[in-house]
């Protein structure tokens, strides 16, 4: 959407770029909550050990099945660290996403308005000032 | 700090001239940061677990790039193991945002001097924006 380039369509023009910035911030609080909502989950060892993370990479969760306690301390390391990575990778996945639209809706912003708007209105006011003393 | 709130009635040409020099030394902070990359993909945040038999290791963006597990933290059973891996990660992510944030505050100590910035509080800040 272009600058008005009409005077008298200003309001109506603030009034559109007031209503698609509520619109753009609703889309931005709504992804906040989400990420908040969001959980990836990853696993190792065949299922016997299972992780969680959150939208921010945090670990909010792990089970490890009692069998999975009989390899080897070197192999369940390395499957811990697999499932972790698996349910950070699957959270950040999941992130993206949510960003990914949020960032689409804020880009249906209008430009903001910039000094030559402001120098067409001075000089249509004084225009406008000029033509009224004749 | 007053914080961001500024009456355009009180800016002097002085405070001009002092904006546009910071918005000189941001320019630079930006390239620099940009060559900081490196040194933030060099960080590596530790952790380790109440017994000090769990370690973990994690990136500065909080991936975890090894747990390692002694055979003394096995014996106390699967539960108590997975709480020990969880705090222990937990602990190295926030070695590693101590990391980052000590990186931060030292550019922006550069780039802004006497200018006092807290990075902890600036993300706080932040995620306030939207609430």
């Amino acid at each position: 959407m272009a600058s008005p380039p009409d005077p008298s369509q200003d309001r109506h023009y603030l009034e559109q770029v007031i209503e698609q910035t509520r619109t753009a911030m609703r889309g931005l609080r709504q992804a906040k909550r989400l990420i908040g909502q969001v959980e990836g989950t990853g696993e190792g060892a065949q299922g016997m050990i299972r992780a969680a993370a959150d939208g921010r990479g945090g670990l909010t969760g792990m089970r490890l099945d009692p069998r999975a306690l009989r390899l080897d301390v070197a192999t369940l390391g390395a499957e811990v660290t697999r499932a972790i990575q698996a349910a950070q990778d699957d959270a950040a996945r999941r992130t993206a996403e949510i960003v990914d639209e949020a960032v689409g809706g804020v880009g249906a912003l209008p430009e903001p308005l910039d000094e030559t708007f402001v120098r067409g209105r001075v000089d249509a006011a004084a225009r406008d000032l000029y033509s009224a003393e004749l | 700090m007053s914080g961001f709130e500024l009456n355009p009635r009180d800016i002097r040409p002085q405070d001009v001239e002092r904006a546009e020099e910071q918005a000189e030394r941001v320019e630079a902070l930006l390239t620099e940061l940009a060559g900081q990359d490196e040194l933030l993909a060099e960080i590596v945040g530790t952790g380790r677990g109440d017994g000090g038999h769990v370690h973990a290791a994690v990136a500065a963006d909080g991936r975890v790039l090894k747990v390692a597990i002694e055979p003394r933290a096995v014996r106390e059973g699967s539960e108590a193991l997975a709480d020990e891996i969880v705090l222990t990660v937990r602990r190295a992510q926030q070695d590693a945002l101590r990391q980052v944030d000590s990186l931060v505050r030292e550019s922006l100590a550069e780039a802004l001097p006497g200018t006092p910035l807290d990075p902890a509080e600036l993300r706080e800040r932040l995620g306030r924006l939207l609430d």
